[in-house]
């Protein structure tokens, strides 16, 4: 979470606990007793809407049966997984799952020969895939390229805070320092495998990788259901490749909607809608 | 100040309104002070929500239906020169182009050595831009129309000559079999051609400009377009080609991803099978 969430959220939290700071204004009975419950709940509510607004938001506006226009000719139903076109009479909705070929390269701490074994195998897995999937589907990367040596400084300012830690746990001597120095080892091993990457002259990226698929029917139901089905479908076709796969929705689904007719311009722009997959 | 916070800001002073009255409120009246601090804190979990969903909050409150529009414009136009597409976000116009990548290889073709380096020059191609650039693989359905049309024609062609074998008498009966192997030839592959659906593979990038005046943005995203075009042909060695008129649809609109015809074509048949 960045500075300006920890401020939403810190201002937010404040009313419930102004309320809290005066419940003798609500009596000693029952009132009270409501009262606490309902101030637990809505801080419940603001937690689950920081981490988990692509679960929360939806789930409201289903059941308030709440949809939106987002231009001219489109809809998002309720549940916000899908956006639906009319035309020609037919109702068309199309539906974005992430597809997350990151943790192939970065996330893992992978030895050569199986990246090398992964990437060379990729291209075929691929067309495997793609050639056995019998519905229009569409495999986007936004990607930017980034200053190879603001990246490097980064990793390395990384590197040295995890061996300061190193340091601190190699001290300490309590039982789980084992686990610590091994879970430390690990991030540093991960931070010196980029620096080494960006040393043999590879250029490091930012970018989001994400799967639309396109379905069709004669009412808007319809055409929700198929594209439903086939996102199940992607998911398991896709199993074998070892992508992270999940079907988008809330703000994700409109941003990427946006995305169709304006990619962000900038490389800042483009890293604050989606922190998680730079 | 940034309109989010403002409408933050606005929210979390109503709820905060709320709550006092509900504090000030004579406890005999603790109905309504409950009615009071539940609304309060609704506004809160709304001023919270408009951190994320701005785009939501801010018509939810003004328009207060359960369809709520967002925008009722048409979400791009096309350029005059029609290979641009431009939108507008905010106060800025955003300009798109659309370059088809015209790459027909196959991994399942290739030797180890070839699937490897083609890998890596497809890792090269996503970071030939310092601004983000969109790479897709799309798999459409081929809109057969045309192509059927034309055999319908060939076929009633066939059929005419067959109507015509009983006027001719010095047909041969050669003659007549190849008449009559041409109908029952085009009826076969028109039978193929539409019970199948075919699909169509297209590869291409996207840039975008953003600029105060469309033919700002316009000009840049077709100076961003030339750049990525000489990147993707020096990495790939292939000749791409920025994507004009009709052909942008078929990366923008669902009806060309899988054209009605085909539909109705499907529709049709299942309903005469039934």
């Amino acid at each position: 979470m960045n500075e300006e969430g920890i401020i939403f959220l810190m201002l937010s939290m404040l009313i419930p606990l102004i309320i809290i700071s005066s419940l003798s204004a609500f009596g000693k009975g029952i009132a009270s007793i409501i009262v606490i419950i309902f101030v637990l709940l809505t801080i419940g509510i603001l937690l689950a809407i920081n981490w988990l607004d692509y679960i929360v938001i939806p789930m409201f506006t289903q059941i308030l049966n709440i949809s939106f226009q987002p231009a001219q000719g489109f809809n998002i139903p309720p549940r916000q997984d899908c956006i639906i076109k009319e035309a020609n009479g037919l109702f068309y909705a199309y539906a974005y799952v992430t597809a997350n070929l990151y943790a192939y390269e970065f996330k893992q701490e992978t030895p050569p020969e199986e990246v090398n074994l992964k990437v060379m195998t990729a291209p075929e897995n691929w067309e495997r895939i793609i050639s056995g999937l019998e519905f229009p589907v569409r495999f986007s990367i936004i990607a930017a390229g980034l200053d190879a040596q603001n990246v490097r400084d980064e990793l390395e300012g990384k590197r040295s805070y995890q061996q300061f830690q190193m340091s601190q746990a190699l001290q300490s001597n309590s039982a789980n320092s084992a686990v610590t120095i091994g879970e430390i080892q690990r991030k540093i091993n991960i931070i010196q495998a980029k620096i080494d990457r960006i040393s043999h002259g590879e250029k490091p990226i930012a970018s989001l990788m994400y799967i639309t698929t396109f379905a069709v029917g004669v009412s808007a139901k319809d055409a929700e259901d198929k594209v439903s089905s086939q996102v199940e479908s992607i998911r398991i076709a896709f199993s074998s490749m070892n992508l992270e796969t999940s079907r988008l929705q809330g703000r994700e689904l409109y941003i990427l909607f946006q995305f169709e007719y304006g990619l962000p311009t900038t490389y800042q722009e483009f890293t604050s809608y989606f922190e998680q997959q730079t | 100040m940034d309109q989010r916070y403002v409408i933050f800001f606005g929210i979390i002073a109503i709820s905060a309104v709320f709550i006092v009255i509900a504090e000030v409120l004579p406890i005999f009246l603790w109905p309504l002070k409950l009615l009071f601090i539940v609304i309060g804190l609704a506004f809160d979990i709304l001023a919270f929500s408009s951190r994320f969903y701005l785009y939501l909050v801010s018509p939810l409150i003004s328009q207060r239906k359960r369809f709520i529009v967002l925008s009722q414009e048409n979400p791009y136009t096309l350029s005059e020169s029609s290979d641009v597409v431009v939108t507008k976000r905010g106060e800025n116009f955003i300009a798109t182009i659309f370059i088809e990548v015209p790459l027909y290889v196959s991994a399942t073709e290739m030797q180890d050595e070839a699937k490897f380096n083609f890998a890596m020059q497809v890792g090269k191609l996503m970071s030939i831009s310092p601004y983000p650039i969109k790479f897709s693989n799309q798999t459409s359905i081929l809109n057969k129309d045309e192509y059927i049309q034309s055999l319908h024609h060939l076929l009633s062609m066939a059929q005419n000559d067959e109507l015509k074998i009983s006027e001719n008498k010095d047909l041969s009966p050669s003659d007549i079999n190849r008449i009559k192997g041409k109908v029952s030839m085009w009826q076969n592959i028109l039978d193929n051609v539409s019970n199948v659906q075919s699909f169509d593979q297209t590869i291409f990038a996207e840039v975008s400009a953003e600029a105060p005046k469309d033919y700002e943005a316009i000009t840049l995203a077709q100076q961003r377009a030339r750049e990525v075009m000489s990147g993707i042909n020096s990495i790939l060695g292939v000749m791409p080609v920025v994507a004009t008129g009709a052909d942008i649809l078929k990366f923008l609109e669902p009806e060309y991803i899988i054209p009605s015809v085909e539909v109705k074509e499907k529709l049709a048949r299942v309903l005469s099978d039934m």
